[in-house]
């Protein structure tokens, strides 16, 4: 709320968003004391306030989409934080316990899409491969922490008598009410079925009716992958000898969606969509501050999947090695930059460093920036996201209409093109 | 001329620029001992300055009389680009992830620039790796007629034990896919993954290509897919053929670019953000007749009727794509009475000895010394 604050002018937002910066933050407020906790509270998105301890894995959450207001904010509250990946991320350097993983063709894995395509892949180690130091596939790191608490909670119950220590409340999301300490790995590993990223591929070929009938043997046979059969057609049946159409069920089959009226839905009468002007889709003007003349574009990157992949050395080489701006040939020369000069990128919020890159696809009123680079590429430690504020789309938070429901696939979004900066020659 | 030919054509209207062929070949061949800097598979936006930086302006190759042309040996630092490393290993220490070195210029700086203004700017991508010309530079420039051109096949490899560090081959071929390995002091490039391609495998930059752009076989092979987009339907041309190297990679030209949008952001029918001009530059006259006859087949296609040539380039099926001709070479050992892991020895036994060749000492070591004029032919014989 301060970077929006700080970032938005009252103007533009009120000419576009219909309602005050005041007001907005009032409905944010409204809606979080709406949501907090496992089911929200009245029934919103879920959000936890609390929490103090986190568990986090290949998250460099803070090259995500927001600046250093949010890190200082997230670091205050994070009590302790334990973080499991197979590379050395930014947000490693914040850990307080550093657990290393396998990557991802070190381990055994099932990966499938259903809906793109209808076939699952196994990845899995190598012959011989010999580990890289002590790391672990992120199966066995779970069963490993899950031992480590039933042995802690079981030797303070024998020291004490005191059931406290196995019997922990958790009157939300445990059947029992309970959550008990002193089966835990039983619990967890399926009584010693399932305890490595090995056992999991074994477990899931036989228990999932849509992987059948298959092993790991009759895949390797086949060249490591297998064919789902006919049930894994989620919304269109999977016919042996025709590629898979998404949405058939609904489309030629008349399966409802699963939506209030059963069809593609473009209507919500929801109160706050209606309130903002959106019962019906509706493109509205950027809210980015207009004193600035760029829009900053940040484009995914070619080869890096986010961070992922993006500190490789083989690939650096193949692009500039460092961040750099894509910025349009005619504004380059009116600010007096050439290819490879380093620049400032800033506005009301901060500043960032890059190479700058003149690049003639670029608009004349924007500026381009691949996605994915991590705050340790940038001068000061300072991303590319000191610079944007990324309030949530109001729209996000409705909740309890229809289709808009707290699960899975719910992907808080913000607004597009939401932030402009200006630009100079250091 | 080598008794067979094998080539490669690629269309550059699917090349999506991802690299992915470029780590293959790097991964397979060029991340170690002196050959990090080298690119044998490259892939660079058009128009522009490419890999080695400018290589279509440092000469080599032959004039119109078939006279080799001086060359000029691209600089390391300006022209290749040093390859940087970083300092990963104090990542865990809270340092920043930073170059150890300076940066210049890279096989991809100038990835996606091209040409044009916004919003009518253009650019494309051109994969390239050695030609393995029929007539090569590299090998006319030699005076110790190190580089020889197999005849099963027509790959140009280096005979490393004659090699001696001499780089006229860098200036005589007018593509700079010959590289000088500062480690051993010998000159090294593309091998068309001849220990692949003997076992019928393709090229891995071909195999793992993601955008299926990539065909290869024998140029005699009628039957086969290279056969008819070279010579059937003349939809693939050599890369700058003025140079007089007679290469056997074959570009198919691309054919869509996006519209020209006038000042009301409207697009301007049937207009070309690419300049003929260039293209006439890059693969010649014929590059007119070939896009003629591309359109002619894709508008049959699009009427319902059939058309081989649209069927070939949608690429359906490696198995035609890649023709090495069955058991060729299986055939050309057994004539031998060759087997096992005597097969490698049918063709390459000058390359195989390579392996383990002596390092050159080198004492005029005249790397920023630009222009070679044509060294003097040395007489055949011992090392
Ligand atoms: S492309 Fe260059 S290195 Fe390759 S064969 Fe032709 S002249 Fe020789
Ligand atoms: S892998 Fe294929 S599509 Fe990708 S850059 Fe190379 S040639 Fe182009």
């Amino acid at each position: 709320m301060e970077d929006f604050d700080k970032l938005y002018e009252e103007d533009t937002f009120k000419e576009v968003m219909g309602m005050s910066k005041e007001q907005y933050k009032k409905k944010v407020e409204e809606m979080l004391a709406k949501s907090e906790g496992d089911k929200g509270i009245g029934h919103g998105k879920s959000y936890w306030k609390d929490v103090q301890t986190f568990l986090l894995f290949a998250d460099a959450r803070f090259r995500r989409n927001k600046g250093s207001t949010y890190k200082k904010a997230f670091l205050e509250k994070a009590k302790f934080i334990a973080y499991v990946d197979f590379r050395m991320s930014d947000f490693a350097n914040y850990a307080d316990i550093l657990l290393p993983a396998k990557s991802h063709y070190e381990v055994w894995d099932l990966r499938t899409n259903p809906g793109y395509h209808r076939f699952a892949n196994l990845a899995h180690p190598p012959t011989n491969l010999k580990p890289v130091g002590e790391a672990k596939s992120e199966w066995e790191i779970c069963t490993m922490i899950v031992e480590k608490i039933q042995e802690i909670a079981m030797k303070k119950y024998k020291e004490t008598g005191d059931k406290k220590y196995i019997k922990i409340p958790d009157p939300e999301l445990s059947k029992t009410g309970y959550r008990d300490l002193d089966t835990l790995v039983d619990e967890y590993t399926i009584n010693g079925q399932l305890r490595d990223d090995r056992d999991a591929v074994e477990i899931a070929l036989e228990n999932t009716d849509q992987f059948k009938p298959n092993t790991i043997e009759s895949m390797f046979k086949r060249g490591g992958y297998l064919t789902l059969n006919e049930k894994a057609g989620k919304s269109s049946p999977l016919y042996p000898d025709k590629p898979y159409n998404a949405f058939e069920n609904n489309l030629f089959l008349y399966e409802r969606f699963e939506t209030l009226s059963g069809r593609i839905t473009y209507y919500v009468d929801d109160d706050l969509w209606i309130q903002e002007g959106a019962n019906v889709p509706t493109a509205k003007e950027p809210i980015r501050p207009r004193k600035f003349p760029f829009v900053l574009m940040t484009p995914h990157a070619r080869w890096s999947i986010h961070s992922t992949y993006k500190t490789s050395t083989l690939l650096l080489r193949l692009q500039r090695g460092k961040p750099y701006v894509m910025i349009n040939p005619e504004i380059a020369k009116k600010k007096g930059i050439k290819d490879g000069d380093e620049i400032r990128v800033y506005n009301t919020l901060g500043e960032f460093y890059a190479m700058a890159k003149i690049y003639p696809s670029c608009p004349k009123d924007a500026i381009l920036l691949e996605h994915g680079w991590e705050p340790f590429f940038y001068k000061g430690r300072k991303g590319h996201n000191e610079v944007v504020a990324s309030p949530l789309n109001l729209l996000e938070l409705s909740d309890g209409w229809g289709h808009l429901k707290f699960g899975g696939n719910w992907d808080g979004n913000q607004h597009a093109y939401e932030t402009s900066v200006d630009i100079e020659k250091v | 001329m080598s008794k067979r030919q094998l080539a490669m054509v690629m269309d550059l209207n699917k090349c999506i620029g991802c690299q992915t062929c470029t780590v293959a070949c790097k991964t397979q061949w060029t991340n170690r001992n002196g050959r990090e800097y080298m690119y044998w598979n490259n892939v660079e936006t058009h128009p522009g300055a490419g890999y080695p930086r400018n290589w279509m302006e440092a000469g080599g190759g032959f004039d119109q009389d078939g006279n080799l042309k001086d060359g000029i040996i691209p600089d390391m630092v300006l022209d290749y680009g040093v390859p940087w490393d970083y300092n990963h290993d104090e990542l865990f220490n809270g340092s920043l992830l930073q170059t150890k070195s300076d940066l210049e210029w890279g096989p991809n700086w100038d990835e996606d620039v091209g040409g044009g203004e916004y919003p009518n700017s253009y650019f494309f991508y051109i994969p390239r790796i050695c030609n393995h010309c029929s007539n090569p530079g590299c090998l006319a420039a030699c005076p110790r007629e190190a580089i020889f051109k197999r005849e099963q096949d027509g790959i140009v490899l280096v005979d490393l034990e004659r090699c001696q560090g001499y780089r006229y081959c860098i200036a005589g071929c007018p593509y700079k896919k010959i590289y000088f390995n500062p480690k051993i002091s010998k000159s090294e490039k593309c091998i068309f993954c001849f220990p692949r391609v003997e076992k019928g495998l393709p090229p891995a930059c071909a195999h793992q290509c993601v955008g299926r752009i990539r065909w290869v076989g024998f140029l005699d092979d009628e039957e086969g897919q290279v056969y008819k987009l070279v010579h059937k339907y003349k939809v693939a041309l050599p890369l700058r053929p003025d140079f007089g190297t007679q290469p056997n990679v074959y570009y198919v030209p691309p054919l869509f670019d996006p519209p020209k949008f006038d000042d009301n952001m409207a697009p301007i029918e049937n207009s070309r953000r690419i300049p003929m001009e260039y293209l006439e530059l890059l693969f010649g006259k014929e590059v007119h007749q070939a896009l003629e006859t591309l359109r002619k087949e894709m508008e049959k296609r699009a009427r319902g009727e059939e058309s081989e040539l649209m069927d070939i380039l949608i690429a359906y099926s490696h198995r035609d794509m890649f023709r090495l001709d069955n058991n060729y070479y299986q055939q050309e050992a057994a004539k031998k009475g060759l087997k096992g892991s005597e097969f490698f020895k049918i063709i390459d036994q000058r390359y195989l000895q390579g392996a383990n060749t002596q390092r050159v000492e080198i004492k005029d070591y005249t790397f920023h010394e630009k222009v070679l004029p044509l060294p003097q032919k040395e007489k055949h014989g011992g090392h």
